[in-house]
């Protein structure tokens, strides 16, 4: 690449003209979200322009190394994978900075301060401090509380602690406060630091957000983070009614898969017909039991390629129910004649011949 | 082994990387010639579905931007530990209306004798690795140890980047002890994405696997003879009325074409067991000779679903790979031979055959040899 070339990428880059080609890139595929809102389980809450922001962000702060991951597509010119893998790349940006505004901002100023600071960005992790060779990594704050060390807090208004100036100013204050308690110069961690500010200040008031919500059960004990979870899984009804067309969807496409390999009758004849393997052998023509038992298996596998990509259907956050509804969808969509058992019947074959 | 990762993050990018292991680029998703496969593609892919060309005319543009900073792929000589992509011919719709896109893999080593290549997959997804991973850093992703297989030279297309030759060994060390897969869980997320990327690499192995083969068994024949067009070019441009038969393998149509009638060997009267075969000589540009030969037939029978046929190559012609096809309706199964180069006695099985295939079948037989073992 020329030297002109990334000149002119970067005037670019700062011009109107960049913006608005961005949120025209944005609004067009969160417009087709919009219209098929079957891609996710999750519908996005990101707004278009929060997109094209991340967007702008991306290519401004990690040009290089998205040239490198970016390089294939663009010789191939695939605009397809292109806006896949650079909105995948927004959209898990967005969603760690919506999970700590606060963090994000310190991380900010910190990078902002850059060298002054000695701010270092790698890809797992960000921190400042010292550059000598012999410093050593900060032990995390909790460790450090708990031992006995007692940091000091400088008098400062909470409103305040998202502004650069005080976040740079409390990180050096908690640098020298950590190498005078260690004796040895430090590198800090970006987290460790908001862990101290957090400790001093109710950090994420500045920014109007909750600090984590703490669930409590009944006799007012916190509840475990998976705990929580599942008390919120409990209005079933909700999710199943927000889920249904989704998972309607979902079942009709594998539907088609299992379809194409003659597996829905032969799944439908089983379970549903509650036909013998024998007898399912004879009426499709396969060799015999064990070669409808092998069919049964490439059934389950291709379901379960696609059930193990989807939230609540599989693995660990497996949801038993969203999952027996699934099944009932997909086997309903064979419409043999003689599946005429009844519902209940279905689940309990079902259930028992699948999971 | 476990990940860090929670389920939703581990599923979210498996969604991901299955997306771009399958689903069709915009090329081929917006052209006329795949119109009827993009359209069961979307009818079973929720990701494709709804996609339209208006939609990605702004990404276009914002590409077309970015191609003016990005470097262009290079194309150094093959050697280890270096980053390639591969040809998308190695791509291509599967029976599930997939679109398999091939991956990017780290060359492990050089297979010289067949001019191949074996290979590392990678994939670009931090969060699916596991500790017998190898992160390749710079961005290049992680090579999985556990899914390496055989190429072929020219099956790889653009080069990216190289690690250091440590690494290597460490990722060859990794790939002989094979049991780190069986210790994850099978309902683990990982565990699906690990069954679907060694199934993405046996669609790439597979297309090469016969070619090494070939490579393999006849070293000393040169590599156009893979390419049929190539054949039958060559074919013409020796003897322009030779008839062809319609086949894409090459060898059989050494085996099957009918030089003009002034240049066979005809069987004495009376030899009733003599056998008219083609002999071709062939160096790295061309066929040398093309000529029959003579071979004298002393069995000739089926037994237990197997024709076996016995015989003697003629003096001249004895040495050489000879290869053998039981010819029923157009159709060339090739037999399992065994041939002793001093003498010319050969012996040929072919297993599974009808008694119907062997009253209307015809025996093809075929000595090649090559001048020189060296590329085209």
């Amino acid at each position: 690449m020329s030297q002109d070339n990334e000149q002119i990428f970067t005037a670019w880059l700062n011009s109107p003209e960049c913006w608005k080609l961005l949120k025209k890139c944005a609004h067009k595929y969160c417009k087709n979200i919009a219209d098929n809102p079957y891609t996710s389980l999750d519908p996005g809450k990101d707004e278009p322009d929060d997109f094209a922001a991340e967007l702008w962000r991306l290519l401004r702060t990690r040009k290089g190394e998205l040239i490198n991951k970016l390089a294939l597509f663009l010789v191939r010119e695939d605009w397809v994978a292109l806006q896949r893998y650079l909105m995948s790349m927004a959209s898990s940006s967005l969603h760690e900075q919506n999970r700590d505004k606060y963090y994000q901002r310190v991380r900010q100023a910190l990078s902002d301060a850059g060298s002054s600071l000695g701010y270092q960005s790698t890809k797992h992790q960000t921190s400042y401090g010292s550059m000598t060779p012999e410093a050593i990594a900060a032990p995390p704050y909790v460790s450090l509380v708990d031992e006995g060390w007692k940091p000091t807090f400088p008098a400062i208004a909470t409103d305040t602690v998202k502004k650069a100036t005080t976040i740079t100013k409390l990180a050096k204050i908690f640098r020298e406060q950590l190498e005078r308690h260690l004796e040895k110069n430090v590198r800090v961690q970006t987290r460790e630091l908001c862990a101290y500010i957090r400790d001093g200040w109710p950090a994420g008031t500045a920014y109007d957000i909750k600090e984590t919500q703490i669930v409590q059960d009944d006799n007012g004990k916190p509840l475990s983070e998976s705990d929580a979870l599942t008390q919120a899984d409990n209005s079933h009804s909700q999710l199943l009614a927000y889920s249904q067309d989704w998972l309607q969807d979902f079942s009709d496409r594998i539907a088609l898969y299992l379809d194409d390999q003659q597996l829905l009758i032969l799944m439908c004849l089983r379970i549903y017909c509650h036909f013998t393997q024998e007898k399912v052998a004879r009426l499709l023509g396969l060799s015999g039991p064990s070669h409808v038992s092998y069919k049964m298996n490439q059934a389950r596998n291709i379901i379960n390629l696609f059930t193990s990509q989807e939230d609540r259907l599989s693995g660990e956050d497996l949801d038993e129910k969203l999952y027996d509804i699934f099944l009932k969808m997909l086997l309903d969509t064979c419409k043999d004649e003689d599946c005429s058992r009844s519902y209940q019947e279905k689940d309990n074959e079902t259930h028992k011949e699948l999971s | 082994m476990k990940t860090k990762a929670g389920s939703a993050v581990l599923k979210k990018a498996w969604r991901e990387i299955y997306q771009e292991r399958t689903c069709p680029g915009y090329d081929i998703l917006f052209s006329a010639d795949h119109a009827h496969q993009v359209e069961e593609h979307k009818k079973r892919c929720r990701f494709c579905d709804g996609k339209t060309m208006e939609e990605f005319a702004s990404w276009k543009e914002l590409g077309e931007k970015i191609q003016t900073i990005t470097p262009h792929p290079k194309q150094p000589d093959i050697a280890p530990g270096q980053i390639w992509s591969l040809h998308r011919s190695l791509g291509g719709w599967d029976d599930m209306h997939r679109h398999v896109n091939p991956p990017m893999v780290l060359v492990l080593e050089l297979l010289n004798d067949v001019d191949g290549i074996r290979v590392a997959q990678i994939f670009d997804a931090p969060v699916l690795a596991l500790a017998d991973d190898v992160d390749l850093g710079d961005g290049f992703g992680h090579a999985q140890p556990w899914n390496t297989y055989a190429l072929r030279k020219e099956d790889v297309e653009y080069c990216w980047g190289q690690v250091s030759p440590e690494m290597v060994q460490h990722i060859q060390a990794l790939a002989e002890t094979e049991e780190e897969n069986d210790t994850i869980d099978e309902n683990n997320t990982i565990y699906f994405f690990r069954q679907f990327e060694i199934e993405v690499g046996a669609t790439m192995a597979m297309q090469a696997l016969p070619t090494l083969i070939h490579r393999h068994e006849y070293p000393d024949l040169p590599t156009w003879v893979e390419d049929p067009k190539k054949v039958r070019g060559k074919v013409l441009e020796f003897k322009p009325r030779t008839t062809l038969p319609e086949t894409d393998n090459a060898l059989v149509m050494f085996g099957a074409m009918q030089f003009p009638e002034t240049m066979i060997k005809k069987a004495a009267s009376g030899a009733a067991h003599q056998f008219s075969y083609n002999v071709i000589t062939l160096n790295d540009h061309t066929i040398e000779t093309g000529t029959t030969g003579l071979a004298r037939l002393v069995a000739q029978d089926i037994e237990d679903d197997t024709i076996h046929v016995e015989g003697w190559l003629d003096e001249k012609n004895t040495t050489g790979h000879l290869l053998a096809w039981w010819n029923h309706a157009g159709v060339f199964d090739e037999g399992e031979v065994s041939h002793d180069l001093e003498s010319g006695y050969f012996e040929i099985d072919f297993t599974d055959r009808s008694s119907r295939e062997f009253d209307e079948g015809k025996l093809i037989l075929l000595l090649i040899r090559g001048e020189h073992a060296s590329t085209d």
